[in-house]
C-alpha cells in the first residue's frame, strides 16, 4: 500500500463501484463518493459536512439511524438488506423513479473505522445496489407459485377423476350383487320349466352387464393412468388351469375342443400380476370361443428368446380355428370401441373394449400383444410378458382359501359372525347364503354398532362392509385392532375381519390391509367364496 | 423466607427466574425501603399457587419469560381482580409492543430490563 | 479451566436475556410480528466437550460469525442453527420467500443480518454492562459440518482457550427453533464478565 498516495486513495474511493458515505463522530457527512451523488442527485458541495439527518430527515429513528449510532457509540458493525430494511436511503436509477419513490433495492453495510489519534471512530457506509438480483428473485418466485398452483390443480382434477370412479364403483356394483346373488339363489329353489328358462337369460344378462360393467371401469381407470400392475410370486399354472375351467362347459356345450400346451422347461411360478394375466386369457379365450363354431381353442404356452431386447419372454398364444379377422381390419382389432363390424357386436356381443383393455393391460405388465389370422381359418392372439420365474419353497397361491373344499352344510363348523353391512339387500343376500349353514349371523347397520357389538359379544369372524355411514369399514377394523393392541391380545387370537368391498382397486385393498383386516372378497359376493373363507378361518382359528 | 415481625411492613413479591435479578430488585427496594420484606418465587406457577392462599401483598414484581406454564403476564391477569390494591409491575427483557400493550390493558407498569434505581423507585411511591 | 459458580452463571444467562430480549424487538419491528428469543441455559465447555454435543454432531449447520477485539480480549462469537432451521428461520422472516431447498446466496445474507443483529446486540450489552468497548468486524457466513466449522473458527483465535456456550429458542409464528451462540473467549475474560455483574449487586 506504501506505493499509493493519498490522491491514489481518494481517487480509488471517487470512482468506486458502490455509493460510499464517510460520517464524523458528529455525524457530520465528510465523505461522499461519485456513486453516491450520481444515485442520491446530491452534489458534493451540498453533502459536505452537513448533518446526516438534515439532509435525511426522513431516516431518523430508522434502522440506517440506529446503527450509525451504534457504530459510532460502539464500533459496531452491521449490515442491512432489502428485505429486513423498510427504510433505505432515498436513491433513484432516474428522475422518473424519483417522482414514483422507487428506490433502488440497496445492501447496506456500516462500519465502523477506527482513528489512530483517539477514541472515537468513524462511520463508513457502503451501499450495493442489488435490483437486478431482487427482480430475478421476483421473477423466480413468480414462476415457483405458478408452478404449484398448476400442480396443485393438477393433482385436485386427478383427485375429483378418482373420487368419481370409486363412488361409481360402488353405486353399481351394489345392486349388481344383489341381482346375481338372488339369481344364484333362485338356482337352488324349485322351478317351472319356464322359471328355469328366463332365469337362464337373467343369469346371463346379469354376467354379461357386469362383465360390460367391469370392462367400462377398468377403462376409465386405465385412461386415468390408475390401474396398478401388481407384482409377486404367483403360480402360473394354476392360473391357465383356473381360467381354462372357466370355458369348459361353454367350449363343451359349443362343440369344441379346448386343450392346454404347457412346454417343457418352463417354471411353474413366475413373477407378476395374476388376476391382470387371467383377465387378459379370459378375453382371448373367450373371444376365441365365441368366434369358433367347430375345432378347437388351444393355449399354447412357451418360452422365447427376445433377441432385441435380450431377454427371456413368456408367449402365452390362444390359437383358434374360428372365423378369422380380415385383414383390412386386423389393425384396428386392439383400438377402443372397434368391432370387426356392427353385425358382429348384434350377433356376438360385448362392449368392443376387451381386446383395447387387454392390450393396455399387457402393456402396463411390460408385455406386448399381437395377433395373426387367415379369414375362415382361424386366428392366434400372442400374448408376450416377461419372463421371471420364481424359485420356489413353498406352496404360491393367489389367496390360500381359494382351492379349499367345503364340506356338507350339516359338517359344516358351528359359527356366531357379524355382518357389518348398512345395505338391507345386501344383508339378505349373505342370510340367503348362509341359510342352511350353522351359522348364526349377528347384523350392525354401521361401523359404530359393529364396534360396540364385538366389544360385548365375542365372534367367531366379521364381515365389513367398507362403505358404511357413522363409521366406514377401515376406520372401525382400526378400532377393533387399537383396542386388541391395548388389551394385549395376540394375533393369533385376533378377530378375524373380512373386508367387503366394491372397490377392487389396489389403493383401497391395500388400505384395509393396512387398517387391519385379514383378507378381503370384492363385490358382488359369491357363495362359494363366501363359504370357503369362513371355512378356511374356522379352521386356522379353532 | 425472611420474615421480618416489625409492624407496617409491606410484603414484597419477587417473581424472576434469574437469581441475580431477584437480588438486584431486592437491592434497590431495600436500600431505599428498609422495611420490606421479601418474598421469591422462580417461576409463575409457584407464585400463583402461593398466592392463591396468602394475605395480602403490596407490591409484586414479574418477569414475563420463566419455566413454566404461566407467564407474568398470564399471572398478573389471573390475579388482578382478587388483589387490586396490590401494585403490580412487569419487570422484562421482553420489551416488545405486544407485551406492553398486554400491560398496559391490565393496568400494571412495565419496567425493561436492565432494572436500576431509576426505573424501579419513582414507581413505588405510593407504598 | 476455571468454571463459573452459579450465580456468575445466572448473572451471565441474564445479560444474554437482556441483550437477546432487544434483538427480539429489533427482528419484530422488521416482520410486524412477535418473536421470543431467550436463553434457556448457557456453560461453559472445552473443545472437546463442544465437539460432543449431541444435538449438533455431524450436521449440516449455518453459522454466522463476528470476530471482536477491545478490552474483552480478542475472540468471537458465533451463532449457529442447523441447515434446516436456518432456511425455516428466513421463511418465517421473509413473508415472500420462496425456499430453493439450498442455502443460496439469498438465504446467506439474510442469515447475516439476522445474525449481526443478534450477535451485536449481545456484544454490545456485554460492553455497556462491563463498561468497556469492543469492536466488531464484519459478519462471515459459513456452512458446513458442525465439527469442521468449530474447528476452524476456535483454530483462528489463537488466544481464546475457552468455549461460552448459550442455547437459544428462537420463537416465531408459533414455531419453535433452537439455536446456539458460541464465544470463544481468552479466559480470564468471562470471569471478569460475570464478576462485572455482581459488582452491581453491591
Amino acid at each position: 500500500m506504501t506505493d499509493l498516495t493519498i490522491y491514489n486513495l481518494q481517487t480509488i474511493i471517487q470512482k468506486s463501484g458502490i455509493g460510499i458515505l464517510i460520517l464524523n463522530w458528529e455525524k457530520r457527512i465528510i465523505l461522499s463518493n461519485l456513486w453516491f451523488q450520481r444515485y442520491s442527485a446530491f452534489t458534493s458541495e451540498t453533502l459536505l459536512n452537513q448533518f446526516f439527518l438534515d439532509i435525511f430527515p426522513e431516516l431518523k429513528d430508522s434502522r440506517i439511524d440506529k446503527s450509525i449510532h451504534f457504530c459510532l457509540e460502539d464500533k459496531q458493525y452491521s449490515i442491512l438488506t432489502h428485505s429486513l430494511n423498510p427504510s433505505p436511503f432515498p436513491l433513484f436509477e432516474n428522475k422518473k423513479d424519483k417522482l414514483e419513490n422507487k428506490r433502488i433495492y440497496q445492501y447496506l453495510h456500516i462500519i465502523p473505522i477506527p482513528l489512530s489519534d483517539s477514541d472515537r471512530s468513524l462511520c463508513m457506509i457502503q451501499i450495493s445496489d442489488v435490483s437486478q438480483q431482487v427482480t430475478r428473485e421476483k421473477m423466480l418466485r413468480d414462476q415457483m407459485n405458478l408452478a404449484t398452483s398448476m400442480k396443485e390443480g393438477a393433482i385436485r382434477a386427478s383427485n375429483a377423476k378418482s373420487d368419481f370412479l370409486a363412488s361409481m364403483s360402488h353405486e353399481i356394483r351394489t345392486p349388481l350383487n344383489s341381482i346375481l346373488g338372488m339369481t344364484e339363489l333362485l338356482e337352488e329353489t324349485d322351478l317351472s320349466q319356464d322359471q328355469v328358462r328366463y332365469l337362464d337369460v337373467l343369469r346371463n344378462s346379469g354376467k354379461a352387464l357386469f362383465n360390460i360393467i367391469n370392462d367400462i371401469l377398468d377403462f376409465s381407470r386405465i385412461e386415468a393412468g390408475m390401474l396398478e400392475i401388481d407384482h409377486h410370486p404367483y403360480s402360473l399354472s394354476s392360473v391357465i388351469e383356473e381360467t381354462l375351467s372357466l370355458f369348459f362347459l361353454r367350449a363343451k356345450n359349443k362343440g369344441i375342443t379346448l386343450e392346454t400346451n404347457f412346454f417343457p422347461g418352463i417354471s411353474k411360478s413366475v413373477y407378476g400380476d395374476p388376476i391382470r394375466v387371467q383377465q387378459v386369457l379370459i378375453n382371448l379365450i373367450g373371444n376365441a370361443i365365441k368366434f369358433t363354431q367347430e375345432g378347437k381353442v388351444s393355449l399354447e404356452v412357451r418360452c422365447e428368446f427376445d433377441s432385441k431386447i435380450r431377454k427371456e419372454v413368456l408367449l402365452l398364444e390362444v390359437v383358434d380355428t374360428g372365423i378369422g379377422i380380415p385383414t383390412d381390419k386386423i389393425n384396428k382389432i386392439f383400438d377402443s370401441f372397434t368391432q370387426v363390424d356392427s353385425s358382429t357386436t348384434r350377433k356376438f356381443g360385448g362392449t368392443g373394449l376387451g381386446l383395447s383393455i387387454s392390450k393396455r393391460l399387457t402393456e402396463l405388465m411390460g408385455g406386448k400383444i399381437s395377433v395373426s389370422s387367415v379369414s375362415e381359418k382361424g386366428s392366434t392372439f400372442s400374448l408376450r410378458l416377461p419372463y421371471l420365474p420364481y424359485i420356489e419353497n413353498d406352496q404360491l397361491l393367489a389367496s390360500s382359501w381359494d382351492g379349499i373344499t367345503l364340506p356338507e352344510p350339516d359338517a359344516f363348523p358351528k359359527l356366531k359372525i357379524l355382518l357389518a353391512e348398512d345395505s338391507p339387500e345386501n344383508v339378505f343376500l349373505v342370510q340367503s347364503f348362509l341359510r342352511k349353514y350353522p351359522i348364526e349371523i349377528d347384523v350392525a347397520e354401521n361401523g359404530k354398532i359393529a364396534l360396540d357389538k364385538t366389544n360385548q359379544y365375542s365372534y367367531d369372524l366379521v364381515l365389513m362392509d367398507m362403505q358404511m355411514p357413522i363409521m366406514d369399514g377401515n376406520e372401525t377394523i382400526l378400532q377393533i385392532r387399537t383396542r386388541e393392541s391395548k388389551n394385549n391380545v395376540k394375533s393369533k387370537d385376533s378377530l378375524s375381519i373380512i373386508a367387503l368391498t366394491a372397490n377392487v382397486a389396489k389403493e383401497d385393498i391395500a388400505k384395509s390391509f393396512d387398517a387391519g383386516c385379514n383378507s378381503y372378497l370384492t363385490k358382488p359376493v359369491k357363495k362359494m367364496d363366501l363359504l370357503r373363507i369362513l371355512f378356511f378361518y374356522s379352521k386356522i382359528r379353532p | 423466607m425472611k420474615k421480618d415481625i416489625k409492624m407496617s411492613s409491606k410484603k414484597v413479591l419477587i417473581v424472576d427466574d434469574s437469581t441475580v435479578t431477584r437480588l438486584m430488585i431486592k437491592k434497590i427496594i431495600t436500600e431505599s425501603k428498609p422495611e420490606f420484606q421479601f418474598i421469591e418465587f422462580d417461576t409463575a406457577d409457584k407464585a400463583s399457587t402461593y398466592l392463591e392462599t396468602a394475605e395480602h401483598v403490596d407490591l409484586i414484581t414479574l418477569d414475563q419469560n420463566m419455566p413454566g406454564a404461566l407467564s407474568g403476564l398470564d399471572l398478573a391477569e389471573q390475579i388482578r381482580n382478587k388483589l387490586p390494591l396490590t401494585k403490580i409491575i412487569l419487570i422484562t427483557a421482553n420489551v416488545q409492543d405486544a407485551i406492553r400493550e398486554r400491560a398496559a390493558k391490565i393496568k400494571i407498569d412495565f419496567i425493561d430490563k436492565p432494572i436500576s434505581p431509576e426505573k424501579l423507585l419513582p414507581l413505588l411511591g405510593g407504598l | 479451566m476455571k468454571q463459573l459458580t452459579e450465580l456468575e452463571e445466572d448473572a451471565l444467562n441474564e445479560l444474554f436475556n437482556i441483550s437477546l430480549g432487544g434483538a427480539a424487538k429489533l427482528l419484530s419491528e422488521m416482520i410486524s410480528n412477535e418473536i421470543l428469543l431467550t436463553v434457556p441455559s448457557l456453560k461453559i465447555i472445552s473443545l472437546e466437550e463442544a465437539l460432543k454435543l449431541e444435538t449438533l454432531t455431524s450436521n449440516e449447520v449455518c453459522s454466522i460469525e463476528q470476530k471482536f477485539k477491545g478490552s474483552l480480549g480478542n475472540g468471537s462469537a458465533f451463532i449457529l442453527f442447523h441447515k434446516d432451521s436456518s432456511l425455516e428461520i428466513v421463511r418465517m422472516m421473509m413473508k415472500d420467500y420462496v425456499q430453493i431447498n439450498e442455502v443460496s446466496h439469498f438465504e446467506k445474507d439474510a442469515l447475516s443480518e439476522i445474525g449481526n443483529i443478534i450477535l451485536n446486540s449481545i456484544l454490545s450489552n456485554l460492553a455497556k454492562m462491563s463498561d468497556k468497548k469492543i469492536e466488531t468486524d464484519i459478519p462471515e457466513f459459513f456452512i458446513g459440518k458442525y465439527e469442521d466449522i468449530l474447528r476452524e473458527d476456535y483454530a483462528r483465535i489463537s488466544k481464546a482457550d475457552t468455549i461460552l456456550m448459550a442455547f437459544i429458542d428462537y420463537h416465531l409464528k408459533g414455531k419453535d427453533i433452537k439455536g446456539y451462540i458460541f464465544f470463544l473467549l481468552e479466559s480470564e475474560t468471562i470471569k471478569q464478565l460475570s464478576r462485572v455483574l455482581l459488582e452491581k449487586l453491591k
